[in-house]
């Protein structure tokens, strides 16, 4: 831990003064050397494949770019995936062979660089940007260092976003521009990513008290589990997979934001999609944009002759987006899950919009379609995080079983938790809405009598909605004059805290490292 | 010319701080060994008082603790003043201070302010919180590895006893000997008014054969419930030895030393209550509190007692005001649910504490001293017992790391445990060799080291305390010594 903190260090220093040197391929070779720096820390094994991945993708693309044809592209695919395959599924082949084989021993020995499956997806799509022609030709024309540095950017090169090149290339190219808007909203990103991960995350895993949380409700239940424990399991591994990966991915954005680098982003608000394509549009926002743009709009368009045929693709598409976690069985059910529900989502409206039947009032409508969703997706979680396919299929079937329901297999901090952080966080959000609002009305009647925003001009307070409005928008412009000092204490009094106690911070991996 | 400015007040400075580290050093504590001696000249001598008992050294380290805090203090507003002469000199630096002297001052405010509101929403919400949430008394020591020996799964009243053992801490001053215990009244533990612990059985009367017990909490029963204390096997044991009423008074008390136990029966002999017979159960307690305060012959706990009794409580440091208020409180609670205890620092090392190996004291003069003390005590109470016409005997308590007793793994931890706090051990050590050698020179000394010898189970719950069985074979032990000591004599009166 040490160690990745010093590199994380050194990495910053090396950030900072690249960004402070005037030519810019002196800094995206600082920034090179940086990235190189944290990912070896991994291992220099790793280093290595990743390296000898981006030489590839370079010679794959400059083919590519002479002529782009369709073995070339193949070609290309196969010099990514077959590394992919070798490390990461091989082994999970290999280890259904019995204990003490040979298979089972190379198994054991073979370990997938961190990251791998992420800057893997990252060199596939400069290739096939090359290949459909979706980008302006001098988007796509990185020079070796250039594809180097977009494959190992250290802030994404463990767990993404899934960046594309033709949106990271001109950031790279660009002069230095560190400007204080940057610093601050990445700042702000970073904040709430470590809250996330470090505070909601770690709590919702371990529980209120240690062995209580989603970790012990999945591994240690002896017993079978009740109705509700499935539901809120389900429901509380999607939380704990949201505030660590998301949590994650603000960090990310926020780190590389500081220094004036714009990631895609990758989650937004998803538990408050009403159908399960809008869930798939705030999920995991890079990956799923990937399987669109490069799997599912390929093989759909390939077969539009077939009326059948995109709904197909799409389970096709999602049963790929399941693997990419993993061999394992419970993330192609997984997959298949959302395949499934995205194809009976599709029907569905196809025959509302046909027949007019069920027509409900507009709210009910859409709380009952939000609900549904809601209950859907977190079965799918279900999935994703049991042990085993038939530890799923008795979770599942416990679900549905109205005599399971009068089962409680977790302890009484656990229940009353869950229910903390689900009505916490929409609460949270229904805030945050509710502000935005006040805000933005506030505005609207500052821009109507020409007074700035920020002035906390008596004639907008016609209104409570308009005073809190005011309020707002006055702390908002000056925000880190008063959250500058709460973070300060909240750090000193935490840091005595663990002083005092003397204890260390539970550090848990980020879930989506291991994939 | 501006070179010369500032070399002016910084050779003042430099000269003044020079000056002063020779007079902090030297020049002062020579001052201060000869008016402790009563050479130096007269208003001097009468500055320093209380030669007889504090060594010269106390009024020294006084010294090099208020120099340090000069010193500091000095180097403080030097650099104070050269800073202002530094800024007199450069109006771009006043340009400068102009410039961040607003957003300091309004994170400065900013950040009191939070302080402050977040405190008054912590104080309002604890309030809220005390009313809808069940009282709980926070109880001291709930947890304690001895609670948890395997000899206790077995027992049914242990949790009960553990319980109201911690609502029993709870302690009142009491004349001459600091403190005991407040009255309570439980299943497992009873204290009557006096703080005395109660012993079942005993018949009190005015012809009752009365003995007194005294020691520290080995002889109060920590571990024990009523029946199982050492009192209340010795009442048990003499009730069949004599046909008569039996009295046995237990004035054991939690972290008494030898000169408490002297002390308390001084007060029954000065009130008239004379008792029959005296068994004194100690000596941890005496090598313990020489073991804090480098001290021989002094109460455990010196330093707080002295503290409360001269108000002299420091005023709080920062980390202290912080960790006092609700806001930390809240803060701590929550950080505690998000870290784990780093493992080998749950407890602080030995080395770090105060005790006599710290303040320099060496092993064997601090272990005579005590010996000596103790010694002294037991000739007080020979020559009352001859004056007042009781018997009187001492025994020394046994400790886990004495005697051949075979050890269960249990038990071996214990030990181990003991044996980490190396000064603690060390003064254990020599002080039990040096009276386990000289308790022949004394008719009524015993030791009764090797009294588990034979013993396989469980016996300590720590390594001072032992269980209700431990108890047991010690009463039994008191009672051959003492039946042996012509006890037969007065228990056929």
């Amino acid at each position: 831990m040490s160690q990745t903190a010093a590199s994380i260090l050194v990495v910053l220093l090396l950030w900072v003064l690249a960004w402070h040197l005037p030519s810019v391929k002196g800094r995206q070779l600082l920034l090179l050397l940086a990235s190189y720096l944290f990912y070896g820390n991994w291992g220099i094994g790793f280093l290595v494949a990743l390296i000898m991945s981006s030489l590839m993708n370079h010679i794959c693309g400059l083919a590519l770019r002479r002529k782009a044809t369709a073995p070339r592209l193949w070609i290309g695919i196969a010099v990514n995936l077959l590394p992919l395959a070798f490390f990461k599924y091989l082994p999970t082949l290999l280890e259904l062979g019995p204990t003490g084989s040979w298979q089972y021993d190379l198994a054991r020995q073979i370990i997938m660089p961190v990251g791998m499956s992420f800057w893997t997806f990252q060199g596939l799509s400069y290739l096939l940007d090359i290949y459909l022609d979706m980008y302006p030709e001098e988007n796509l024309n990185p020079s070796v260092l250039e594809l180097c540095l977009y494959m190992a950017f250290w802030p994404t090169v463990l767990s993404g976003p899934v960046c594309r090149l033709p949106h990271m290339l001109p950031q790279f190219r660009q002069p230095s521009r560190m400007t204080w808007e940057d610093v601050s909203a990445g700042s702000l990103r970073l904040i709430q990513g470590l809250t996330m991960k470090f505070v909601l995350a770690q709590i919702l895993a371990s529980g209120w008290t240690p062995g209580e949380g989603i970790v012990a409700g999945f591994d240690q239940v002896k017993g079978g589990w009740g109705g509700i424990d499935v539901w809120l399991l389900g429901i509380g591994f999607g939380f704990l997979l949201f505030f660590d990966f998301a949590g994650y991915s603000h960090i990310v954005i926020g780190t590389a934001r500081v220094f004036a680098i714009r990631l895609p982003e990758n989650f937004d608000r998803p538990f408050l999609s009403i159908t399960p394509s809008v869930f798939w549009t705030r999920w995991h926002m890079s990956l799923s944009f990937w399987i669109r743009d490069y799997v599912f709009n390929p093989l759909a368009a390939a077969g539009r002759r077939y009326g059948w045929w995109p709904h197909v693709a799409l389970v096709i598409s999602m049963t790929l987006f399941g693997l990419w976690h993993g061999a394992r069985s419970t993330f192609i059910v997984y997959g298949v899950y959302h395949g499934l529900l995205l194809v009976i989502h599709r029907l569905g409206q196809r025959m509302r919009r046909r027949f007019s039947i069920l027509r409900l009032p507009r709210h009910l409508g859409r709380f009952l379609s939000w609900g549904t969703t809601f209950l859907l997706v977190s079965l799918g979680f279900v999935c994703f995080r049991a042990n085993s396919l038939s530890e799923a299929v008795s979770m599942c079937r416990s679900a549905f079983s109205p005599s399971a329901y009068r089962h409680f297999a977790m302890p009484r901090d656990f229940y009353f938790l869950m229910s903390a952080i689900i009505i916490g966080y929409f609460v949270f959000e229904w805030g945050r809405a509710l502000l935005l609002s006040w805000r933005l009305r506030y505005r609207q009647a500052m821009t109507e009598v020409a007074v700035p925003a920020e002035s906390l001009s008596p004639v907008s307070l016609r209104s409570p909605t308009l005073v809190m409005g005011a309020l707002l928008a006055f702390f908002g412009a000056r925000l880190w004059w008063w959250f500058a000092p709460a973070i300060s204490i909240l750090m000193v009094f935490m840091g005595l805290a663990i002083y005092q106690q003397r204890a260390v911070i539970a550090v848990t991996p980020f879930i989506y490292t291991l994939f | 010319m501006r070179n010369d400015s500032r070399a002016v007040p910084l050779s003042i400075l430099a000269g003044s701080l020079g000056l002063w580290l020779i007079c902090a050093m030297w020049v002062v504590p020579a001052m201060i060994e000869s008016a402790y001696r009563g050479e130096s000249w007269s208003f001097l001598n009468r500055m320093i008082g209380g030669q007889a008992t504090h060594p010269v050294a106390d009024y020294l380290q006084d010294w090099y603790r208020m120099a340090a805090k000069l010193t500091i203090a000095g180097l403080l507003s030097g650099l104070g003043f050269w800073l202002i002469v530094l800024v007199i000199n450069r109006p771009a630096l006043v340009q400068w201070i102009r410039i961040i002297y607003r957003p300091v001052a309004v994170l400065t405010l900013n950040t009191l302010l939070l302080l402050a509101g977040f405190e008054l929403a912590t104080i309002g919400a604890s309030k809220i919180w005390s009313v809808f949430s069940k009282p709980t008394e926070e109880l001291v020591g709930e947890g304690d590895a001895r609670e948890t020996v395997s000899y206790y799964a077995s027992q049914d009243w242990a949790k009960q006893f553990w319980h109201e053992f911690r609502l029993t801490r709870r302690q009142r001053y009491y004349p001459y000997v600091g403190w005991r215990r407040a009255p309570f009244k439980g299943k497992t533990i009873d204290i009557d008014q006096n703080g005395i612990r109660v012993t079942p059985g005993a018949d009190c009367r005015a012809n009752s054969f009365k003995v007194f017990t005294f020691g520290e909490s080995t002889m109060w029963g920590t571990g024990s419930p009523n029946w199982g204390t050492i009192p209340a096997y010795l009442q048990a044991g003499l009730e069949k030895l004599r046909h008569g009423p039996v009295c046995v008074v237990n004035f054991g008390e939690t972290a008494y030393v030898s000169t408490q136990d002297v002390i308390m029966l001084l007060i029954q002999l000065q009130s008239g209550n004379v008792p029959d017979l005296v068994v004194f159960y100690s000596l941890e307690g005496d090598v313990y509190a020489a073991y804090q305060s480098g001290r021989a012959g002094v109460p455990q706990n010196l330093d707080q007692i002295a503290a409360r009794f001269e108000m002299s409580k420091s005023p709080p440091t920062l980390v202290e005001l912080v960790t006092n208020s609700h806001s930390y409180s809240l803060i701590g609670h929550l950080t505690g649910k998000l870290t784990i205890a780093h493992p080998g620092q749950g407890e602080p090392a030995p080395s770090k504490l105060v005790t006599y190996e710290s303040m320099g004291i060496e092993v064997p003069h601090l272990g005579n001293l005590i010996v000596q003390n103790y010694v002294e005590n037991y000739k007080i109470v020979t020559a009352l017992a001859h004056t007042y016409g009781f018997k009187s005997f001492f025994f020394l308590q046994p400790i886990v790391s004495r005697g051949n007793k075979p050890l269960t793994r249990e038990e071996q931890e214990i030990k181990q445990r003991l044996e980490m706090d190396v000064a603690l051990n060390k003064l254990l050590t020599a002080v039990y060799h040096t009276l386990e050698l000289r308790s022949a020179e004394y008719q009524n000394l015993y030791t009764i080291n090797h009294i588990f010898d034979g013993y396989n189970s469980l016996l300590w719950i720590d390594p001072y305390h032992v269980t209700p069985v431990g108890n047991q074979l010690i009463a039994q032990k008191m009672l051959d010594v003492m039946h042996a000591g012509s006890l037969s004599e007065l228990t056929s009166r």
